[in-house]
């Protein structure tokens, strides 16, 4: 018990003031954003989710674990029932999924529309598991989340029309530190496998993703062959911000460069990988983590 | 999960603790919490090695045909299943050089997935030749430090995988 106790209070008690407007940004910011990065798909709807897609939604179906229905699966299970075409499931649920992302943006119902948001999402992704990449991964992370942090208290529908009370420090201390505990980890561990190999220390990693084709990225990598050496610092100082995050993030005096090393290491993945969206999150991830809790005064919007 | 990775990647003997985290990992309950909560995802994006990049080519009547898609966000997602056809190598060069029962359905689901592929990019064209040439190939570069050294650059495709596909007129 006293060991508990010592650890809640060099983790919890002694956190400070945390300015709520990190838990409030989290949900009006992430949801946006998780809705943008649909909405930048619908013009490819039918290719992923149509009855016809490139890749037919049964042989999708055929490459998965039991834990998550498909949509494939919903309109089987529909269809023992009431006849009912494929892509008005998918689009039924591709509807619901976008509702749900705007309901949670507002803080209306927030944490039903949260876990609707989760669930369509994770269907969706599942039913094109051949297609996701780490953005979709760092969304179901975030809405699990804004599912199980009070993220309706603040700046919310929720919490203006039902007048609910708003967490208190110490509530919110424990969610805060949950969620910079996970994220460390996450750094620590995406570090720890880039260090075990050589191919980050010599540069021949960030080289050879330099060089993996992709129409969105804002460079072209011939463009760096005059420059293998700061390849390779880059390589270096990448391993070197990851597996060093849950210091640099700690000491007080290092939190705000270090945080500024790493969204500019996830701008240049963004730029030269053309992996928008995933540098978006994971900046905003960055900032309601480990910069937004520490402003020091109330502003309007953490009122 | 990066210890598994580790152990895969790098050949390495697995001992007792790696049994149990495989036996936790591999855990129902905490399959369904990696799976709800995201964690499954382990966190070693482009962890030890990143991964060749690799290219479908479809051959039709001489020209090359593939897959249009009308936002960046879908080429993303078509380049995440390019990268999944590097699997092949696995599968065609296995570590103890026998292939096993679920390598082979693997890899006869990624030819599959691959033809499917290929027919969608062949959707709305015109029937003139009655087959297509589908290819998977891996793009070779030359390494940094021979960059440093002064190579020159240069770009090349190596075939892993290749089918005709006879088309219906």
């Amino acid at each position: 018990m006293l060991l508990v106790n010592r650890i809640l209070d060099i983790f919890v008690y002694k956190i400070g003031f945390i300015n709520p407007v990190w838990i409030s940004s989290f949900r009006i910011y992430g949801s946006l954003i998780f809705l943008f990065h649909f909405l930048s798909i619908l013009p490819d709807f039918h290719t992923f989710w149509g009855q016809n897609a490139i890749v037919n939604p049964d042989i999708m179906d055929a490459n998965i674990d039991n834990l998550m229905p498909t949509i494939y699966d919903i309109h089987q299970l529909i269809n023992k029932y009431a006849a009912l075409g494929f892509q008005t499931v998918a689009n039924t649920v591709a509807i619901i999924y976008i509702i749900s992302l705007i309901s949670l943006a507002l803080g209306l119902m927030s944490k039903i529309s949260a876990a609707i948001a989760l669930l369509t999402h994770l269907v969706l992704m599942q039913s094109i598991n051949i297609f996701i990449y780490g953005v979709d991964y760092m969304t179901t992370i975030s809405l699990f989340y804004l599912l199980i942090f009070p993220v309706g208290k603040y700046h919310s529908l929720d919490n203006y029309l039902l007048k609910k009370s708003n967490s208190d420090n110490f509530e919110q201390g424990i969610y805060l530190r949950i969620f910079q505990i996970h994220w460390c980890l996450a750094y620590f561990f995406s570090g720890l496998s880039k260090a075990l190999g050589p191919t980050w220390w010599n540069g021949e990693a960030i080289w050879k993703a330099l060089n993996s084709y992709n129409q969105a990225s804002l460079f072209n990598p011939e463009l760096w062959v005059h420059y293998p050496y700061i390849i390779t610092f880059l390589g270096i100082l990448t391993v070197l911000l990851e597996l060093l995050f849950p210091i640099g993030v700690s000491v007080k005096i290092l939190r705000k460069p270090w945080i500024v090393s790493i969204i500019l290491m996830h701008i240049a993945i963004g730029a030269l990988l053309g992996l928008y969206f995933f540098s978006i999150v994971m900046i905003l991830i960055n900032l309601v983590g480990f910069w937004f809790p520490y402003f020091k005064t109330l502003t309007i919007f953490s009122r | 999960m990066t210890r598994e990775t580790y152990v895969d990647f790098f050949d390495k003997k697995s001992n007792y603790f790696d049994f149990l985290c495989g036996k936790i990992i591999r855990n129902s309950f905490f399959q369904i919490y990696g799976k709800y909560s995201g964690l499954e995802t382990g966190y070693g994006f482009f962890g030890f090695n990143v991964r060749s990049t690799g290219f479908v080519i479809n051959e039709y009547c001489g020209k090359t045909s593939n897959p249009e898609f009308n936002s960046l966000e879908a080429e993303n997602r078509y380049g995440s299943l390019r990268s999944l056809y590097i699997d092949y190598l696995k599968y065609q060069f296995p570590k103890n050089g026998k292939a096993n029962q679920v390598d082979g359905i693997l890899e006869d689901y990624l030819d599959l997935v691959l033809k499917n592929v290929s027919a969608f990019s062949m959707r709305g064209k015109a029937v003139d030749c009655d087959s297509v040439l589908t290819g998977y190939y891996i793009l070779e570069l030359p390494k940094l430090v021979d960059l440093k050294n002064g190579a020159k650059l240069n770009y090349e495709l190596l075939p892993v995988k290749k089918f005709v596909y006879a088309i219906g007129k």
